[in-house]
Protein backbone atom coordinates (compact mmCIF):
# COMPACT_ATOMS: atom_id res chain seq x y z
CA UNK A 1 0.00 0.00 0.00
CA UNK A 2 3.07 2.33 1.22
CA UNK A 3 4.55 1.54 -2.11
CA UNK A 4 1.41 2.29 -4.26
CA UNK A 5 1.04 5.56 -2.79
CA UNK A 6 4.93 6.16 -3.40
CA UNK A 7 4.65 5.48 -6.60
CA UNK A 8 1.53 7.67 -7.66
CA UNK A 9 3.15 10.49 -5.65
CA UNK A 10 6.19 10.02 -7.92
CA UNK A 11 4.20 9.73 -11.22
CA UNK A 12 1.99 12.93 -9.95
CA UNK A 13 5.38 14.65 -9.75
CA UNK A 14 6.79 13.51 -13.00
CA UNK A 15 3.11 14.72 -14.70
CA UNK A 16 3.64 18.01 -12.84
CA UNK A 17 7.10 18.66 -13.99
CA UNK A 18 6.30 17.51 -17.05
CA UNK A 19 3.98 20.19 -17.96
CA UNK A 20 6.29 22.99 -17.22
CA UNK A 21 8.31 24.31 -20.36
CA UNK A 22 11.78 24.56 -20.15
CA UNK A 23 12.35 28.43 -19.81
CA UNK A 24 14.92 28.60 -22.97
CA UNK A 25 11.89 26.92 -25.43
CA UNK A 26 9.21 29.03 -23.79
CA UNK A 27 11.08 32.38 -24.68
CA UNK A 28 11.36 30.93 -27.79
CA UNK A 29 7.93 30.48 -28.74
CA UNK A 30 7.27 33.68 -26.83
CA UNK A 31 9.39 35.12 -29.46
CA UNK A 32 8.00 33.39 -32.77
CA UNK A 33 4.71 34.49 -31.36
CA UNK A 34 5.50 38.32 -30.98
CA UNK A 35 7.91 37.77 -34.47
CA UNK A 36 4.66 36.63 -35.80
CA UNK A 37 2.59 40.02 -34.93
CA UNK A 38 5.29 42.23 -35.89
CA UNK A 39 5.19 40.58 -38.82
CA UNK A 40 1.58 40.95 -39.70
CA UNK A 41 1.54 44.24 -38.40
CA UNK A 42 4.30 45.51 -41.16
CA UNK A 43 2.59 43.89 -43.59
CA UNK A 44 -0.89 44.92 -42.84
CA UNK A 45 1.03 48.58 -43.09
CA UNK A 46 2.59 47.73 -46.62
CA UNK A 47 5.57 48.53 -44.91
CA UNK A 48 7.23 45.03 -46.63
CA UNK A 49 7.36 42.86 -49.87
CA UNK A 50 5.36 40.35 -50.14
CA UNK A 51 8.14 37.47 -51.14
CA UNK A 52 9.45 38.48 -47.97
CA UNK A 53 6.96 38.12 -45.61
CA UNK A 54 6.06 35.03 -47.06
CA UNK A 55 9.55 33.68 -46.60
CA UNK A 56 9.54 34.61 -43.00
CA UNK A 57 6.11 33.30 -42.08
CA UNK A 58 7.58 30.37 -43.34
CA UNK A 59 10.40 30.67 -41.19
CA UNK A 60 8.01 30.96 -38.04
CA UNK A 61 5.81 27.80 -38.69
CA UNK A 62 9.16 25.88 -38.92
CA UNK A 63 10.23 27.42 -35.63
CA UNK A 64 7.25 26.21 -33.77
CA UNK A 65 6.72 23.43 -35.46
CA UNK A 66 9.85 22.52 -33.78
CA UNK A 67 8.40 23.65 -30.49
CA UNK A 68 5.11 21.26 -30.60
CA UNK A 69 6.84 18.33 -28.63
CA UNK A 70 8.31 20.74 -25.71
CA UNK A 71 6.34 19.82 -22.85
CA UNK A 72 4.21 22.99 -21.42
CA UNK A 73 4.04 23.91 -24.98
CA UNK A 74 2.13 21.80 -27.18
CA UNK A 75 -1.46 23.30 -26.63
CA UNK A 76 0.13 26.93 -26.89
CA UNK A 77 2.42 26.42 -30.37
CA UNK A 78 -0.61 24.63 -32.00
CA UNK A 79 -2.85 27.91 -30.97
CA UNK A 80 -0.07 29.68 -32.36
CA UNK A 81 0.18 27.98 -35.70
CA UNK A 82 -4.00 27.87 -36.45
CA UNK A 83 -3.47 31.86 -35.52
CA UNK A 84 -0.56 32.30 -37.92
CA UNK A 85 -2.31 30.06 -40.09
CA UNK A 86 -5.56 32.67 -40.41
CA UNK A 87 -3.26 35.57 -40.03
CA UNK A 88 -5.66 36.57 -36.84
CA UNK A 89 -2.81 39.38 -35.67
CA UNK A 90 -4.88 40.28 -32.22
CA UNK A 91 -5.56 36.54 -30.99
CA UNK A 92 -1.23 36.27 -32.13
CA UNK A 93 -0.84 39.37 -29.85
CA UNK A 94 -3.17 37.73 -27.06
CA UNK A 95 -0.84 34.55 -26.69
CA UNK A 96 2.17 36.58 -26.99
CA UNK A 97 1.39 38.47 -24.12
CA UNK A 98 -0.37 35.20 -21.90
CA UNK A 99 3.69 33.62 -22.94
CA UNK A 100 5.36 36.70 -21.71
CA UNK A 101 3.31 36.75 -18.31
CA UNK A 102 4.34 32.67 -17.86
CA UNK A 103 7.53 34.30 -18.57
CA UNK A 104 7.65 36.71 -15.80
CA UNK A 105 6.11 34.31 -13.50
CA UNK A 106 9.69 31.98 -13.55
CA UNK A 107 11.24 35.27 -13.11
CA UNK A 108 12.07 36.64 -16.21
CA UNK A 109 12.01 40.43 -16.30
CA UNK A 110 12.02 41.78 -19.87
CA UNK B 1 46.15 61.16 -54.37
CA UNK B 2 46.52 57.62 -54.92
CA UNK B 3 47.81 56.61 -51.06
CA UNK B 4 44.71 58.74 -50.28
CA UNK B 5 42.20 56.74 -52.02
CA UNK B 6 43.80 53.47 -51.33
CA UNK B 7 42.97 54.63 -47.67
CA UNK B 8 39.36 55.74 -48.17
CA UNK B 9 38.52 52.58 -50.02
CA UNK B 10 40.34 50.57 -47.47
CA UNK B 11 38.25 52.41 -44.75
CA UNK B 12 34.87 51.66 -46.55
CA UNK B 13 35.44 48.20 -47.13
CA UNK B 14 36.34 48.12 -43.57
CA UNK B 15 33.13 49.62 -42.34
CA UNK B 16 31.44 47.65 -44.72
CA UNK B 17 32.74 44.41 -43.98
CA UNK B 18 32.34 44.44 -40.22
CA UNK B 19 29.09 42.85 -39.60
CA UNK B 20 28.39 39.41 -40.47
CA UNK B 21 25.67 37.14 -39.48
CA UNK B 22 26.73 37.17 -35.63
CA UNK B 23 26.81 40.77 -35.07
CA UNK B 24 24.11 41.37 -36.47
CA UNK B 25 21.60 38.50 -34.57
CA UNK B 26 23.82 39.60 -31.63
CA UNK B 27 23.31 43.06 -31.70
CA UNK B 28 19.56 42.78 -32.27
CA UNK B 29 18.99 40.15 -29.38
CA UNK B 30 21.12 42.46 -26.77
CA UNK B 31 19.05 45.56 -27.60
CA UNK B 32 15.54 43.50 -27.64
CA UNK B 33 16.66 42.10 -24.10
CA UNK B 34 18.23 44.32 -22.56
CA UNK B 35 17.83 47.86 -24.22
CA UNK B 36 20.89 50.40 -24.63
CA UNK B 37 22.98 48.20 -21.24
CA UNK B 38 25.35 46.05 -23.43
CA UNK B 39 26.75 49.40 -25.80
CA UNK B 40 29.62 49.83 -23.84
CA UNK B 41 30.76 46.00 -24.49
CA UNK B 42 30.70 46.85 -28.35
CA UNK B 43 32.62 49.65 -27.96
CA UNK B 44 35.14 48.42 -25.67
CA UNK B 45 35.49 45.16 -27.98
CA UNK B 46 35.91 47.44 -31.01
CA UNK B 47 38.82 49.23 -28.95
CA UNK B 48 40.32 45.67 -28.49
CA UNK B 49 40.14 44.58 -32.59
CA UNK B 50 41.45 48.08 -33.10
CA UNK B 51 44.56 46.94 -30.80
CA UNK B 52 45.28 43.60 -32.22
CA UNK B 53 44.13 44.40 -35.69
CA UNK B 54 46.37 46.93 -36.01
CA UNK B 55 49.33 44.72 -34.62
CA UNK B 56 48.68 42.26 -36.92
CA UNK B 57 48.88 44.34 -39.75
CA UNK B 58 51.96 45.88 -38.62
CA UNK B 59 53.57 42.53 -38.35
CA UNK B 60 52.47 41.87 -41.70
CA UNK B 61 54.19 44.78 -42.92
CA UNK B 62 57.17 44.67 -40.67
CA UNK B 63 58.14 41.69 -40.21
CA UNK B 64 56.56 40.05 -43.08
CA UNK B 65 54.68 37.26 -40.74
CA UNK B 66 51.00 36.54 -40.84
CA UNK B 67 49.73 35.11 -37.58
CA UNK B 68 49.74 31.24 -37.95
CA UNK B 69 53.29 31.46 -39.21
CA UNK B 70 54.03 33.70 -35.75
CA UNK B 71 52.15 31.17 -34.16
CA UNK B 72 53.98 27.94 -34.92
CA UNK B 73 57.23 29.35 -34.11
CA UNK B 74 56.22 31.20 -30.33
CA UNK B 75 53.90 28.19 -29.42
CA UNK B 76 55.68 25.36 -30.75
CA UNK B 77 54.11 22.08 -32.47
CA UNK B 78 52.13 21.06 -30.03
CA UNK B 79 50.47 23.90 -29.24
CA UNK B 80 50.54 25.51 -32.14
CA UNK B 81 48.56 22.45 -33.75
CA UNK B 82 45.80 22.46 -31.24
CA UNK B 83 44.93 26.19 -32.00
CA UNK B 84 44.97 25.00 -35.59
CA UNK B 85 42.61 23.12 -35.37
CA UNK B 86 40.48 24.86 -32.80
CA UNK B 87 40.58 28.33 -35.14
CA UNK B 88 40.28 26.38 -38.61
CA UNK B 89 36.93 24.45 -37.01
CA UNK B 90 35.37 27.46 -35.96
CA UNK B 91 36.20 29.31 -39.49
CA UNK B 92 34.61 26.58 -40.63
CA UNK B 93 31.28 26.60 -38.67
CA UNK B 94 31.70 30.52 -38.97
CA UNK B 95 31.65 30.12 -42.78
CA UNK B 96 28.95 27.73 -42.74
CA UNK B 97 26.73 30.40 -40.72
CA UNK B 98 27.39 32.90 -42.79
CA UNK B 99 26.71 31.31 -46.15
CA UNK B 100 23.20 30.00 -44.29
CA UNK B 101 22.54 33.51 -43.75
CA UNK B 102 23.01 34.42 -47.08
CA UNK B 103 20.96 31.40 -48.34
CA UNK B 104 17.85 33.25 -45.70
CA UNK B 105 18.18 35.88 -47.65
CA UNK B 106 17.81 35.01 -50.76
CA UNK B 107 15.09 32.89 -50.30
CA UNK B 108 13.36 36.19 -48.04
CA UNK B 109 14.39 38.36 -50.98
CA UNK B 110 12.91 36.10 -54.05
CA UNK B 111 10.86 33.06 -52.49
CA UNK B 112 12.47 29.50 -53.24
CA UNK B 113 13.98 26.51 -51.86
CA UNK B 114 16.92 27.02 -48.76
CA UNK B 115 18.84 24.57 -49.65
CA UNK B 116 19.15 25.53 -53.41
CA UNK B 117 19.91 29.11 -52.63
CA UNK B 118 22.83 27.79 -50.16
CA UNK B 119 24.19 26.03 -53.46
CA UNK B 120 23.66 28.99 -55.68
CA UNK B 121 25.70 31.10 -52.77
CA UNK B 122 28.88 28.93 -52.70
CA UNK B 123 28.98 28.51 -56.14
CA UNK B 124 29.20 32.07 -56.51
CA UNK B 125 31.25 32.87 -53.87
CA UNK B 126 34.10 29.87 -55.23
CA UNK B 127 34.07 31.64 -58.98
CA UNK B 128 34.17 34.94 -56.99
CA UNK B 129 37.85 34.20 -55.20
CA UNK B 130 38.47 32.28 -58.38
CA UNK B 131 38.32 35.22 -60.49
CA UNK B 132 39.12 38.23 -58.72
CA UNK B 133 42.45 39.43 -57.33
CA UNK B 134 42.57 39.87 -53.49
CA UNK B 135 41.95 43.39 -53.48
CA UNK B 136 38.77 43.09 -55.19
CA UNK B 137 37.68 40.66 -53.53
CA UNK B 138 37.75 42.86 -50.77
CA UNK B 139 36.78 45.63 -52.22
CA UNK B 140 33.95 44.41 -53.88
CA UNK B 141 31.88 42.91 -50.95
CA UNK B 142 33.37 45.61 -48.16
CA UNK B 143 31.79 48.63 -50.42
CA UNK B 144 28.61 46.78 -51.63
CA UNK B 145 27.97 45.92 -47.87
CA UNK B 146 27.70 49.69 -47.52
CA UNK B 147 24.00 49.14 -48.19
CA UNK B 148 23.76 48.11 -44.49
CA UNK B 149 24.18 51.57 -43.34
CA UNK B 150 20.72 51.63 -43.95
CA UNK B 151 20.27 50.19 -40.67
CA UNK B 152 22.35 53.17 -38.88
CA UNK B 153 20.17 55.55 -41.04
CA UNK B 154 17.06 53.47 -39.61
CA UNK B 155 18.61 53.72 -35.65
CA UNK B 156 18.67 57.56 -36.27
CA UNK B 157 14.99 58.15 -37.74
CA UNK B 158 13.70 56.08 -34.67
CA UNK B 159 14.73 58.66 -32.39
CA UNK B 160 15.89 56.66 -29.84
CA UNK B 161 16.23 58.46 -26.16
CA UNK B 162 20.01 59.45 -26.99
CA UNK B 163 20.33 60.18 -22.81
CA UNK B 164 19.60 56.40 -22.49
CA UNK B 165 22.11 55.45 -25.54
CA UNK B 166 24.56 57.38 -24.14
CA UNK B 167 24.10 56.13 -20.84
CA UNK B 168 24.60 52.07 -22.06
CA UNK B 169 27.84 53.36 -23.09
CA UNK B 170 29.02 53.21 -19.61
CA UNK B 171 30.03 50.24 -18.00
CA UNK B 172 27.57 48.44 -16.35
CA UNK B 173 26.08 45.30 -14.45
CA UNK B 174 22.70 44.94 -13.68
CA UNK B 175 22.64 44.35 -10.30
CA UNK B 176 19.06 44.35 -9.74
CA UNK B 177 18.38 42.01 -11.86
CA UNK B 178 17.82 38.23 -10.84
CA UNK B 179 19.95 35.59 -11.04
CA UNK B 180 19.01 34.11 -14.79
CA UNK B 181 18.56 37.61 -16.40
CA UNK B 182 22.58 38.32 -14.72
CA UNK B 183 23.90 35.10 -16.51
CA UNK B 184 22.46 35.91 -19.44
CA UNK B 185 23.79 39.53 -19.11
CA UNK B 186 26.93 37.98 -18.64
CA UNK B 187 26.74 35.39 -21.86
CA UNK B 188 25.74 38.45 -24.03
CA UNK B 189 28.96 40.36 -22.72
CA UNK B 190 31.01 36.98 -23.93
CA UNK B 191 29.30 36.50 -26.92
CA UNK B 192 29.38 40.18 -28.34
CA UNK B 193 33.18 40.46 -27.29
CA UNK B 194 33.81 37.00 -29.67
CA UNK B 195 31.65 38.09 -32.46
CA UNK B 196 33.62 41.67 -32.54
CA UNK B 197 36.97 39.91 -31.98
CA UNK B 198 36.49 36.99 -33.94
CA UNK B 199 40.05 35.11 -34.32
CA UNK B 200 39.60 35.11 -38.47
CA UNK B 201 39.54 38.65 -38.60
CA UNK B 202 42.93 38.44 -37.73
CA UNK B 203 44.34 35.92 -39.70
CA UNK B 204 42.74 37.28 -42.55
CA UNK B 205 43.17 40.59 -42.20
CA UNK B 206 47.05 40.06 -41.70
CA UNK B 207 47.27 37.61 -44.44
CA UNK B 208 45.38 40.51 -46.64
CA UNK B 209 48.76 42.92 -45.68
CA UNK B 210 51.05 39.97 -47.02
CA UNK B 211 48.05 39.62 -49.78
CA UNK B 212 48.71 43.67 -50.73
CA UNK B 213 52.82 43.04 -50.81
CA UNK B 214 52.39 45.92 -47.75
CA UNK B 215 55.55 47.54 -46.04
CA UNK B 216 56.79 50.23 -43.74
CA UNK B 217 55.24 52.42 -46.43
CA UNK B 218 52.19 50.56 -45.44
CA UNK B 219 51.95 51.70 -41.55
CA UNK B 220 49.39 54.74 -41.73
CA UNK B 221 46.92 53.02 -44.43
CA UNK B 222 47.14 50.00 -41.46
CA UNK B 223 46.43 52.33 -38.85
CA UNK B 224 43.54 54.18 -40.43
CA UNK B 225 41.76 51.17 -41.73
CA UNK B 226 41.70 49.55 -38.27
CA UNK B 227 41.07 52.96 -36.16
CA UNK B 228 38.96 54.60 -38.61
CA UNK B 229 37.58 51.50 -40.41
CA UNK B 230 36.71 49.43 -37.69
CA UNK B 231 35.24 52.17 -35.19
CA UNK B 232 32.54 53.25 -38.06
CA UNK B 233 32.05 49.34 -38.68
CA UNK B 234 31.19 49.46 -35.27
CA UNK B 235 28.89 52.19 -35.16
CA UNK B 236 26.78 50.18 -37.93
CA UNK B 237 26.89 47.63 -35.11
CA UNK B 238 25.36 49.38 -32.47
CA UNK B 239 23.14 51.04 -34.74
CA UNK B 240 21.32 47.59 -35.49
CA UNK B 241 21.80 47.06 -31.40
CA UNK B 242 19.68 50.61 -30.98
CA UNK B 243 17.00 50.16 -33.27
CA UNK B 244 16.34 46.68 -32.00
CA UNK B 245 15.81 48.71 -28.13
CA UNK B 246 13.33 50.40 -30.12
CA UNK B 247 11.47 48.56 -32.38
CA UNK B 248 11.50 44.91 -30.76
CA UNK B 249 11.97 45.23 -26.63
CA UNK B 250 8.57 46.70 -26.18
CA UNK B 251 6.96 43.96 -28.39
CA UNK B 252 8.66 40.87 -26.88
CA UNK B 253 10.38 40.01 -30.21
CA UNK B 254 13.69 38.47 -28.93
CA UNK B 255 14.93 38.15 -33.59
CA UNK B 256 15.16 34.45 -33.76
CA UNK B 257 16.54 34.63 -37.31
CA UNK B 258 18.15 37.11 -39.32
CA UNK B 259 15.41 37.73 -41.38
CA UNK B 260 13.22 39.44 -37.85
CA UNK B 261 15.48 41.40 -37.85
CA UNK B 262 15.41 43.80 -41.33
CA UNK B 263 11.31 44.68 -39.92
CA UNK B 264 13.80 47.44 -37.77
CA UNK B 265 14.45 49.16 -41.18
CA UNK B 266 10.54 48.40 -42.34
CA UNK B 267 9.21 50.52 -39.94
CA UNK B 268 10.94 53.84 -41.26
CA UNK B 269 11.77 53.27 -44.49
CA UNK B 270 9.37 50.45 -45.63
CA UNK B 271 9.93 48.07 -48.80
CA UNK B 272 12.73 50.24 -49.94
CA UNK B 273 14.47 50.35 -46.71
CA UNK B 274 13.95 46.40 -46.73
CA UNK B 275 15.87 46.36 -50.23
CA UNK B 276 18.39 47.88 -49.03
CA UNK B 277 18.94 45.75 -45.68
CA UNK B 278 18.59 42.21 -47.74
CA UNK B 279 20.73 43.61 -50.19
CA UNK B 280 23.15 44.97 -47.82
CA UNK B 281 23.09 41.48 -45.50
CA UNK B 282 23.87 39.21 -48.80
CA UNK B 283 27.11 41.37 -49.60
CA UNK B 284 27.73 41.68 -45.36
CA UNK B 285 27.55 37.93 -45.22
CA UNK B 286 28.98 36.87 -48.60
CA UNK B 287 32.12 38.83 -47.62
CA UNK B 288 32.33 37.34 -43.98
CA UNK B 289 31.91 33.53 -45.83
CA UNK B 290 34.80 34.64 -48.18
CA UNK B 291 37.11 35.40 -45.21
CA UNK B 292 36.22 32.83 -43.33
CA UNK B 293 36.89 30.34 -46.03
CA UNK B 294 39.94 32.15 -46.67
CA UNK B 295 41.05 32.56 -43.33
CA UNK B 296 40.91 28.43 -42.95
CA UNK B 297 43.47 28.21 -46.01
CA UNK B 298 45.68 30.27 -45.14
CA UNK B 299 46.27 28.87 -41.44
CA UNK B 300 46.47 25.64 -42.56
CA UNK B 301 48.99 26.79 -45.85
CA UNK B 302 50.86 28.80 -43.02
CA UNK B 303 51.48 26.36 -40.10
CA UNK B 304 52.39 23.75 -42.36
CA UNK B 305 54.63 26.04 -44.83
CA UNK B 306 53.17 25.72 -48.10
CA UNK B 307 53.17 28.68 -50.82
CA UNK B 308 50.01 30.42 -50.19
CA UNK B 309 48.21 33.36 -51.37
CA UNK B 310 45.59 34.44 -53.69
CA UNK B 311 48.18 36.98 -55.60
CA UNK B 312 49.39 34.12 -56.91
CA UNK B 313 48.57 32.11 -59.33
CA UNK B 314 46.73 28.80 -58.54
CA UNK B 315 49.09 26.76 -60.63
CA UNK B 316 51.77 27.86 -58.11
CA UNK B 317 49.72 27.04 -54.62
CA UNK B 318 47.63 23.71 -55.18
CA UNK B 319 47.85 22.74 -51.95
CA UNK B 320 46.59 26.58 -50.44
CA UNK B 321 43.87 26.52 -53.57
CA UNK B 322 42.74 22.81 -53.14
CA UNK B 323 42.37 23.94 -48.37
CA UNK B 324 40.45 27.13 -49.55
CA UNK B 325 38.14 25.27 -51.97
CA UNK B 326 37.22 22.17 -49.53
CA UNK B 327 36.90 25.04 -46.60
CA UNK B 328 34.00 26.07 -48.97
CA UNK B 329 32.67 22.14 -49.69
CA UNK B 330 32.69 22.05 -45.92
CA UNK B 331 31.20 24.58 -45.08
CA UNK B 332 28.15 24.09 -47.75
CA UNK B 333 27.99 20.46 -46.25
CA UNK B 334 27.24 21.88 -43.00
CA UNK B 335 24.68 24.47 -44.23
CA UNK B 336 22.60 21.54 -46.29
CA UNK B 337 22.47 19.78 -43.47
CA UNK B 338 19.52 21.69 -42.18
CA UNK B 339 21.41 23.09 -39.07
CA UNK B 340 20.18 26.64 -38.52
CA UNK B 341 22.31 29.46 -39.04
CA UNK B 342 21.43 30.45 -36.00
CA UNK B 343 22.92 26.93 -34.10
CA UNK B 344 25.83 27.04 -36.13
CA UNK B 345 26.55 30.92 -34.55
CA UNK B 346 25.99 30.33 -30.98
CA UNK B 347 28.92 27.30 -31.84
CA UNK B 348 31.01 29.27 -33.31
CA UNK B 349 30.67 32.14 -31.00
CA UNK B 350 31.35 29.89 -27.96
CA UNK B 351 34.09 28.31 -29.61
CA UNK B 352 36.42 31.19 -31.30
CA UNK B 353 36.59 32.98 -27.59
CA UNK B 354 37.85 29.98 -26.36
CA UNK B 355 40.43 30.29 -29.24
CA UNK B 356 41.17 33.96 -28.87
CA UNK B 357 43.99 33.97 -25.91
CA UNK B 358 46.04 30.88 -28.33
CA UNK B 359 45.76 33.57 -31.34
CA UNK B 360 46.60 36.79 -29.64
CA UNK B 361 49.86 35.60 -27.54
CA UNK B 362 52.08 34.55 -30.60
CA UNK B 363 50.83 38.20 -31.98
CA UNK B 364 51.45 39.79 -28.63
CA UNK B 365 54.99 38.30 -28.22
CA UNK B 366 56.12 38.85 -32.38
CA UNK B 367 54.70 42.49 -32.12
CA UNK B 368 57.32 43.42 -28.72
CA UNK B 369 60.08 41.36 -30.19
CA UNK B 370 62.55 44.25 -31.62
CA UNK B 371 63.98 41.63 -33.64
CA UNK B 372 61.55 41.19 -35.07
CA UNK B 373 60.01 44.69 -35.87
CA UNK B 374 63.31 46.88 -34.95
CA UNK B 375 61.73 50.71 -34.45
CA UNK B 376 58.27 48.98 -35.03
CA UNK B 377 57.93 47.04 -31.97
CA UNK B 378 54.59 47.76 -29.64
CA UNK B 379 55.00 51.39 -27.53
CA UNK B 380 53.47 51.42 -24.15
CA UNK B 381 50.36 51.47 -25.35
CA UNK B 382 49.95 48.89 -27.40
CA UNK B 383 51.69 47.10 -24.55
CA UNK B 384 48.97 48.08 -22.10
CA UNK B 385 46.11 47.51 -24.02
CA UNK B 386 47.33 44.60 -25.70
CA UNK B 387 47.77 42.87 -22.41
CA UNK B 388 45.02 44.47 -20.50
CA UNK B 389 42.91 42.86 -23.44
CA UNK B 390 44.41 39.66 -23.62
CA UNK B 391 43.63 39.11 -19.52
CA UNK B 392 40.12 39.92 -20.23
CA UNK B 393 39.91 37.52 -22.76
CA UNK B 394 41.34 34.73 -21.16
CA UNK B 395 38.86 35.50 -18.45
CA UNK B 396 36.13 35.45 -20.63
CA UNK B 397 37.07 32.26 -22.74
CA UNK B 398 37.29 30.52 -18.82
CA UNK B 399 33.10 31.70 -18.65
CA UNK B 400 31.83 31.19 -22.70
CA UNK B 401 31.26 27.54 -22.16
CA UNK B 402 29.39 27.10 -18.12
CA UNK B 403 27.68 30.69 -19.38
CA UNK B 404 25.84 28.78 -22.96
CA UNK B 405 25.52 25.95 -20.68
CA UNK B 406 23.87 27.77 -18.07
CA UNK B 407 21.48 30.25 -20.28
CA UNK B 408 20.99 27.98 -23.13
CA UNK B 409 22.96 30.37 -25.28
CA UNK B 410 21.46 33.54 -23.81
CA UNK B 411 17.81 32.49 -24.40
CA UNK B 412 16.87 31.73 -20.72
Amino acid sequence: MRLRIGLAILAAAGAASAAEPDPAKLAQARSLVAEAVALDRAEAAGRVPRAYAQALRENLVDGLDKLKQEPGLAGVVQAALADLRRRDTAALAALRDRLVAQERSHGRAD
Amino acid sequence: MGGLIEIVLGIMTAVGGFVDVSELTFAAQAGSRFGYSLLWVFALATVGIIVFGEMSGRVAAVARQPVFAAMRQRLGLGVGLFTLIASTMVSLVTCAAELGGMALVLKLAFSGEYRLWAAVSVVTLVVTVWVLPFKWIERLFGILGLAMLVYAAAAVALHPPWAEVARGLAPQFPLSAGRQDSLAYGYFVVAIASAVMFPYETYFYSSGGIEEHWTRKDLMVNRLTTGVGFSLGSLLAMAILIAAAVIFRPVHVGPQAPGTVVLEVAAPFGKTGVAFALFGMLLAFGGAAVETCLAAAYSVAQFFGWPWGRYRKPAETPRFTLAWLIAFLIAAALVMTGIEPLQLVEWSIVFSIVVLPLTYLPLLLIANDKKFMGTEANGWIANVLGWSFYVALAVAALAAIPLFVLTSGGQK
